[in-house]
């Protein structure tokens, strides 16, 4: 009897629960890319805007109709808070909307000026999404965004996250996805610094038989914005962005151009890879200084004119040349941040935290955000050209002595 | 009201009392004959005309018999009464001949395909062991079929069987102890074991299990199985069956026990592991590295076979975020317009796969191509055609079928099979923390699984360091050292430890 009544609760116990947790994927609207504004209508509340993918339009290639479905489905919800919006989305998507696939946050310049925190606190908060999502900030209005091109991908969303991981070719590697955003923003002292985007136009042009070309609107990857503790200042330009790039990147393995040393009108590129960065601070009189200093190695890529030097004095010359480059890379972004913004976004309180621990808790701590705006930095760079490349004989040389055997 | 006791020496009423026993139906021969160097003794050969080689009867017992010899006429006279004797010494031409007074004895020699010889005036019968019915030649074994094996396979006769094993192992020491099972069918069962190799304890346990099996027939060797089984409920099968004779010649290389069983084709082993079912002659075959690719193949095999439908299931109705974001896509996609639900998709083809191969299996041969082309057509491609089911469904359901078929053992393959149904049921209610607990149930239940004593999952289960040998991998042969544990051996040690091949010292 004790093991009859055993067997009816076990088997109950499965049949009784049902499929409660049960959606079909088909069910599911999975959000692409979703966008954050401040709403137009009513300042204190947000305009949150997803781009949901539709599958039917992916998904059996075989069939290509003319009446093919949209790949992407668009719509805004308002709401009081960034949640409300989302329930109100309910309203209007046939899908039940799903977050893990999320790829990209777009954060409006108008809610990033304003106060940035609601967003990273219902984004970490939200148990579907994931960490690695990327974050950015819009020169604009983020609804215009998600409804613009981004790059070749039929998904703008998955396009934009894209560019984002393709970032580390460009040397411009800084991970401005949630997980380092919510890092950043729960720290004490290193302020937020949040990847940009701007439109651009753009003229497409549909297959080779078209004649007619489109203008649109395509998202270009921008610089990056800084903020305070919660409120963005402003942003730093493409080439702002570079100069803390060689020390705060990934991946800061980036091209730069100099000037040849037997003729300053011609450029030659060089690729400087495997980039180490230190940062070291000193502590004199209770005010820091710091000094970053950066090594690597440079491959000659691209040599616009011909040259008499020998490889020595060119290898010496090059190698000045491009120290002097990336040192003024580096101070024309430092110049910016501590000038004008005056926000530790470079985590230099991080480095004396680590290297001058007593200090630190002795009230450097609480004076931080005075002090940092005047702080010294110097800059020093050790760049070694030491690639076969500078055997390599640029091709005009080959016309030149082609011509004197005529 | 059958023959018993002794028989009583006078021939009409032997007659008599043996066809009362045995009956005189028409595939029962009473011959009649008279011995002329036995002063025309009465005499009645007696013998079942389906089993009993009549060209032998004729040429080796009754050739000799009614032709006069002197020296048979001359050897009775000198012994007057004992014309078994004389006849044994010169009469017959035939290899084997026992003389029987019982009748049990006589009436079991009959109905197994001798002959039996009677005489007038005798107190002795003569059993004349010309047994030979129509039997097919040894053919190539078609379940377990191997490129690089011998070809010659267990046939339904025992006699040959125990011939294919006896000249795979000349081992003075290789035991065949036979039984009889069935009140009615008296079917031979005969163990073969190598007796300073097998363990006491296992042999005994053999004897017992067999000796406690009272019934009235054994149609085949699985009806022996389930009569010895240790979990006489469980799913699994615990004794390793074969057809392969070197398979059973490398079991008794073990220390392990064969079972043979009469009109039966397939011969037991026990003890049996786990791992033993997907472990076949093969591996030990190929290059060592090979063997052991293909066993890491066949386990993943079994994973498919359990997880391909609950896996989609789970995926795509619990958790989508597990998926890449275009797989995803994709398989939303696929399911758009879909009528059912993922889990009861995913449940009507797996049964429907199930009446396919069922199908496959029973009809006459003739029909095959209609089941393929309807299988194949109708189902796969109609069904996504029509929106009826997902593409990745069918992708998923069809790589457990065929992940299945790659499980060596079949009744191993058709357990493993039926546990689908339950998994999927689980991972329909619970998601993915249903399909790992029915998992984690599995693996539970196969560790506590026993056979014939043996742990069923060692070395794993239990871990037996040394076992892992050839269980995982299969390393050279000149690295099995050991015989392994499982079946307790008395001898452990196979062969020298220093077979590796290498150059010559000198």
């Amino acid at each position: 009897m004790k093991t009859i009544a055993l067997y009816v609760l076990l088997i109950s116990l499965p049949l009784l629960s049902g499929c409660w947790d049960m959606r079909e994927i088909n069910e599911l609207g999975l959000v692409m890319a979703v966008g954050i504004d401040k709403s137009s209508n009513n300042p204190d509340h947000y305009l949150v805007t997803v781009q949901v993918a539709n599958p039917q339009a992916g998904g059996s290639s075989a069939d290509s109709s003319i009446n093919r479905p949209e790949t992407i489905w668009i719509s805004s919800a308002e709401g009081k808070t960034i949640f409300e919006a989302i329930r109100e989305l309910a309203r209007i998507s046939s899908q039940r909307i799903m977050w893990a696939h999320n790829n990209v946050i777009v954060i409006g310049e108008s809610l990033a000026r304003d106060d940035i925190t609601p967003v990273i606190d219902f984004f970490s908060h939200n148990h579907e999404l994931r960490m690695k999502t990327w974050m950015a900030v819009a020169k604009g209005s983020a609804t215009d965004f998600l409804k613009a091109k981004a790059g070749m991908g039929s998904i703008p969303g998955q396009s934009l996250a894209d560019m984002f991981r393709y970032q580390q070719f460009t040397g411009l590697d800084f991970h401005s996805n949630l997980l380092k955003v919510y890092g950043d923003f729960t720290s004490d002292t290193t302020n937020l610094l949040i990847g940009s985007l701007s439109l651009e136009q753009a003229t497409t042009q549909a297959g080779l038989s078209k004649v007619q070309e489109n203008t649109v609107e395509q998202i270009q990857m921008d610089g990056m914005a800084v903020f305070d503790q919660r409120r963005m200042l402003g942003y730093l330009s493409e080439d702002e962005t570079r100069g803390l790039a060689w020390f705060l990147s990934e991946n800061p393995n980036m091209v730069i151009s100099v000037p040849h040393p037997s003729d300053s009108s011609e450029s030659v590129a060089v690729e400087i890879v495997a980039v180490k960065a230190k940062i070291d601070s000193q502590l004199d009189q209770q005010t820091p200084s710091f000094s970053i200093q950066i090594t690597g190695t440079g491959h000659i890529a691209e040599e616009d004119t011909t040259s008499d030097l020998s490889i020595n004095d060119f290898k010496h010359q090059m190698e000045f040349l491009a120290e002097q480059q990336i040192i003024e890379e580096i101070e024309l972004g430092l110049d910016k941040v501590l000038n004008v913004y005056k926000s530790d976004v470079l985590g230099f309180g991080k480095v004396v935290h680590s290297q001058h621990k007593k200090e630190w808790n002795q009230g450097l701590k609480d004076r931080w955000v005075q002090i940092f705006p005047d702080v010294e930095i110097s800059v020093a760079a050790d760049i070694e050209i030491k690639s076969s490349t500078l055997n390599q004989i640029p091709l005009r040389n080959y016309r030149r002595s082609s011509v004197i055997d005529d | 009201m059958g023959a018993t006791g002794n028989i009583s020496g006078i021939l009409d009423k032997d007659k008599q009392d043996l066809i009362n026993t045995i009956g005189q139906g028409p595939d029962i021969s009473y011959r009649h004959l008279t011995i002329p160097s036995l002063d025309n003794c009465q005499a009645l050969i007696v013998y079942v005309k389906g089993l009993a080689n009549t060209t032998e009867l004729e040429d080796s017992i009754i050739a000799p018999l009614t032709t006069p010899a002197p020296a048979l006429a001359q050897d009775a006279q000198q012994n007057q009464s004992d014309k078994v004797s004389a006849l044994m010494k010169y009469g017959l031409s035939i290899a084997d001949v026992t003389p029987s007074k019982l009748w049990a004895d006589i009436c079991d020699h009959i109905v197994s395909g001798d002959s039996v010889l009677f005489m007038d005036q005798s107190d002795t019968a003569l059993i004349l062991a010309n047994r030979g019915w129509k039997q097919r030649s040894i053919s190539e074994p078609t379940t377990e079929v191997e490129s690089r094996g011998p070809k010659d396979c267990f046939l339904e006769d025992i006699m040959s069987n125990m011939g294919l094993i006896r000249r795979r192992i000349r081992d003075y020491n290789l035991r065949f102890e036979g039984f009889k099972i069935g009140d009615r069918s008296k079917t031979d069962v005969v163990i073969a074991y190598i007796e300073d190799l097998v363990s006491e304890s296992l042999l005994n346990e053999v004897r017992t299990r067999l000796g406690r099996i009272k019934t009235d027939g054994i149609s085949n060797s699985s009806a022996v199985e389930e009569y010895i089984q240790d979990s006489p409920f469980s799913i699994f099968p615990q004794t390793e069956h074969t057809e392969r004779p070197d398979r059973g010649a490398a079991a008794l290389l073990e220390g392990r026990i064969v079972i043979l069983v009469d009109n039966a084709p397939f011969q037991i082993i026990v003890p049996a592991t786990f791992w033993s079912f997907i472990q076949v002659p093969g591996d030990y075959y190929a290059r060592y590295i090979i063997g052991t690719f293909w066993r890491w193949i066949r386990l993943f095999a079994i994973f498919l076979t359990i997880s391909s439908s609950s896996a989609y299931v789970l995926l795509t109705s619990f958790h989508q975020e597990m998926l890449p974001t275009s797989l995803a896509l994709k398989v939303a996609a696929g399911r758009m317009g879909v009528p059912f639900p993922a889990a009861m998709e995913a449940f009507v083809m797996e049964i429907i796969f199930e009446i396919m191969t069922e199908a496959g299996l029973r009809m006459p041969k003739a029909l095959g191509q209609t089941v393929s082309i309807i299988g194949t057509l109708v189902i796969g491609q109609g069904a996504v055609m029509a929106g009826l089911v997902g593409p990745a469904l069918v992708i998923a359901v069809a790589i457990g079928a065929i992940a299945s078929f790659a499980i060596p053992s079949f009744s191993m393959s058709n357990s493993i099979r039926l546990l689908r149904f339950p998994l999927l049921f689980s991972s329909a209610v619970f998601g993915l923390f249903g399909y790992l607990g029915g998992v984690i149930l599995i693996t539970i239940y196969l560790m506590s699984l026993r056979s014939f004593g043996t742990p069923f999952y060692a070395p794993i289960g239990p871990f037996i360091r040394e076992d892992l040998k050839d269980t995982l991998v299969r390393v050279p042969r000149w690295q099995m050292i050991t015989r392994p544990w499982f079946a307790r051996p008395k001898d452990k040690p196979r062969q020298a430890p220093d077979l590796k091949p290498k150059p010559d010292p000198r």
